[in-house]
């Protein structure tokens, strides 16, 4: 049953070979989920708050956050209790339970996609053969719950917001669908495992540096995720300064919670999906297999050490670039992100074949 | 004043609870920014490299429902009255207000004896927690308004009943 339950859900299958009494599979499944979800995916988001405001900070040439302890590390707990503690108000015309559980909704949906990621050789929720299928419908359902949620606030800003949110729905998938096209190709399938599997430890035998139009469609998934997640430049649904924050204007209290934690949620997301398909995964640069059960720590944390990196470079861009507007996001991916991207999966097809398969770290 | 006073039935008993939400309001606090007239340009520049509001756990929003603090900067006029009015009670509990320069505090140079426009005070619309003198107040006072703001909300009763209560803080209960 052990190797049944692990083609489907490894991690749980892991949590089962610690005990030496036999759980039934719902029970594994329910615990590696809640391991997941507070051990492996809270501390890194919780990390990459506290990351994007002293970042933030500095590059402003501010100090940021200092008062709640030293260096201001607990200023989340801070505000996440302060949240929860306030009241939940919202505007008298809300449209019941479709304005409440909207935000909840769109957590539900990136963590799903999240749970395909392999962040450890054990250490995926679910490893399905359509992994990358799964990703791509769970960004698009993720905004379309957003949508949900600003549309029944019924103010005018989140209206406004609403209507942008479709709008970048058209902007961002087709350039990330293209851009996907070139690991999938080179891994044959699109089971993210197998992705994973298909590259090496070492940066040359990253998918990135593959062949020349790989880094091309790198460039168009990266920007197209930094466009989904509506982050500055790009957060022209959620701008400050223009709509008010859009669709969270109406949200008070842990609800307002709720969305920051879907904010950085999907910044976790975005580099664990692009760390996973182009630059390597979880694979360590030398071999593991005498490390035992440590190498999973190993991999975990070579593969934090990655997305962490991904994650400095977003909040880079957020704090550097003034903001674009619709039609200028839309015209940046659909005459640039998808011309490039289309053309590093046409590069990435025709040496496939001229080179049978092999990438340029197999030359070397 | 918020929503979880006398929340809960008179047997249940809370001695240190209140420590913690009072730590946690007081070192986060999201200000809704009301700049109406000079005195916002010295308030803009609070949150800046120089004087960096944030270091106390402050954050700008725009939207009414993300505000802890309305920070009152400026003149306020009569039309204007009504919109600060409509703001201040789309702030979730607990809310707090702030009261920045001559203007906003009394009227200033725009008080009843020479303008037929203003409005002489703010607190003649909503109720203020903190007023900063000054026309206008350097930055400097706007923080040292924010830490006294601080000082109030950690002398606040939230759970705990008033006869257990032990006041502390420079301000005392609220
Ligand atoms: S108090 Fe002085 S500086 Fe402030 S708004 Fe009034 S006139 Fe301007």
């Amino acid at each position: 049953m052990s190797s049944e339950l692990g083609a489907i859900s490894p991690l749980a299958a892991y949590v089962g070979s610690f005990i030496d009494v036999s759980l039934p599979a719902w029970a594994l499944m329910v615990a590696a989920t809640a391991i997941y979800w507070f051990v492996l995916l809270l501390p890194p988001v919780a990390a990459m708050t506290y990351l994007d405001r002293k970042v933030g900070a500095d590059i402003q040439m501010r100090i940021g956050p200092n008062r709640v302890s030293a260096y201001g590390v607990f200023q989340a707990v801070s505000d996440a209790i302060k949240l929860f503690f306030k009241e939940d108000s919202g505007p008298d015309a809300q449209e019941g339970w479709l304005f409440r559980w909207g935000i909840v909704a769109a957590i539900v949906c990136v963590f799903t996609a999240i749970g395909n990621i392999p962040m450890g050789e054990n250490l995926a929720l679910s490893n399905l053969d359509s992994g990358v299928i799964v990703v791509l419908t769970s960004l698009c359902f993720s905004n379309l719950c957003i949508f949900w949620a600003a549309y029944s606030a019924k103010s005018q800003w989140s209206v406004l917001s609403s209507f942008r949110v479709i709008a970048m729905v058209t902007a961002y998938i087709v350039p990330i669908a293209i851009a996907i096209v070139p690991p999938i190709l080179i891994a044959g399938s699109p089971n993210l495992e197998a992705i994973v599997r298909a590259q090496g430890g070492m940066p040359w035998k990253w998918i990135l540096f593959h062949n020349p139009g790989t880094l091309f469609s790198f460039v168009a998934l990266f920007l197209a995720l930094q466009i989904w997640q509506a982050r500055a430049p790009f957060d022209h649904y959620r701008a400050q300064g223009e709509i008010a924050g859009g669709f969270t204007a109406e949200f008070s209290g842990m609800r307002r919670g709720l969305i920051t934690l879907l904010e950085y949620l999907s910044l976790m997301l975005a580099c664990m999906f692009i760390v996973t398909t182009y630059l390597g995964g979880w694979q360590f640069i030398v071999n593991l297999e005498s490390f035992g059960r440590a190498a999973n720590v190993v991999e975990f944390l070579w593969f934090l050490f990655k997305i962490f990196g991904l994650v400095f470079v977003s909040i880079w861009i957020r704090w550097s670039l003034p903001g674009l507007r619709a039609d200028q996001i839309v015209s940046l991916s659909w005459k640039i992100l998808v011309p490039i991207g289309l053309f590093g999966s046409t590069l990435t097809a025709i040496w496939l074949v001229v080179f049978k398969g092999r990438g340029i770290g197999d030359f070397l | 004043m918020g929503i979880l006073e006398n929340a809960f039935p008179e047997y249940v008993v809370f001695s240190q609870l209140d420590k913690a939400i009072n730590w946690a309001r007081e070192n986060s606090i999201s200000y809704l920014t009301m700049d109406l007239a000079c005195c916002g340009v010295e308030m803009a520049q609070v949150a800046g490299g120089r004087f960096d509001i944030e270091r106390f756990g402050a954050v700008a929003q725009v939207s009414p429902r993300h505000a802890d603090l309305m920070i009152v900067a400026g003149t306020i006029t009569y039309k204007m009255a009504s919109r600060i009015r409509q703001l201040y009670e789309q702030m979730p509990h607990p809310r707090y207000v702030l009261s920045m320069g001559s203007c906003s505090n009394c009227g200033g140079m725009f008080s009843w004896e020479y303008s037929y426009s203003a409005v002489s005070g703010v607190d003649k619309l909503i109720p203020v927690d903190v007023f900063v003198p000054g026309c206008p107040p350097r930055p400097e006072a706007l923080l040292h308004g924010l830490i006294t703001l601080q000082r109030r909300i950690a002398g606040q009763r939230v759970l705990v009943r008033d006869e257990l209560s032990v006041v502390r803080g420079a301000n005392g209960n609220p």
